[in-house]
């Protein structure tokens, strides 16, 4: 799977997909590519993992830098659709103390409906 | 025991390379989908760690990693450069600790090696190297 990003809109939230893996090598670009989508609005975020195949630290340095990002802005990011290793390794760095969690992106829907 | 060894350039782009070797080496065993992920994820975490740290990015500089699996199902993988050295083996496995915070390093590669791994041992010394020891033992394969 080519590692690629893409976005929609889904009430009002700016949710982001994130296809193939992040991992040292391509956790810049991603880096460069988010803080300029998230300067552009002033939406939450939600950050989809269904579809990534791999994470490693550098992704979790990632996601840390666009929840700093964000927190400046007073906006919300919002973790969605980890799988079971991915889920530790995030639990592990305390992301879901400071960013909520949602098992799927309907569930997601639920809760802020 | 079934061995094998890779030497590669210190290049960021052989992080994949280093993890899929390992994903494919392990396939005889049958192992889990999350077994491969956390065994690939030990890897990425030992082997960017040899190139950004301990080579500081230089790509004339190599990369060993060798790997062995045992009649038991245990995986010993060892990932060695011949870089800068770590000076306090045990401050760097603390979470959040990190030398390039500047950069959105998470700091938690090594204790995501440390939660992953059945042990974990650092040998480093500064100007020499760091070697990086882990095992794990995979779940006996049903049917």
């Amino acid at each position: 799977m080519e590692n690629a990003m893409y976005y929609k809109e889904i009430n009002h939230l700016l949710v982001v997909y994130f296809c193939g893996e992040i991992d040292s090598m391509s956790a810049p670009a991603y880096r460069k590519e988010l803080t300029e989508l998230l300067e552009k609005t002033d939406q939450d975020v939600v950050f989809s993992f269904e579809n990534t195949t791999f994470i490693d630290s550098s992704g979790i340095g990632l996601i840390l830098g666009r929840y700093n990002q964000l927190k400046f802005e007073h906006r919300t990011l919002i973790l969605t659709e980890l799988n079971r290793v991915s889920y530790r390794l995030f639990e592990l760095s305390g992301l879901f103390q400071i960013m909520p969690y949602y098992q799927s992106i309907e569930e997601l829907k639920e809760g802020i409906l | 025991m079934n061995e094998m060894e890779i030497t590669f350039s210190a290049l960021l782009v052989n992080e994949n390379f280093a993890r899929t070797s390992v994903g494919a080496f392990l396939t005889p065993l049958n192992p889990t989908i999350d077994e491969v992920i956390e065994m690939k994820t030990i890897v990425a975490e030992a082997v960017s760690n040899a190139i950004i740290h301990g080579y500081n990015n230089n790509e004339n500089c190599k990369v060993v990693l060798k790997m062995s699996i045992s009649e038991d199902r245990t995986v010993q993988l060892i990932v060695k450069d011949f870089g800068k050295g770590i000076e306090n083996v045990e401050e760097v496995k603390a979470p959040f600790y990190t030398t390039l915070k500047d950069l959105e390093h998470a700091g938690m590669g090594m204790t995501i090696i440390d939660t992953l791994a059945d042990s974990f041992e650092i040998v480093s010394e500064v100007g020499i190297g760091t070697k990086l020891i882990m095992t794990r033992q995979l779940k006996e394969h049903l049917g």
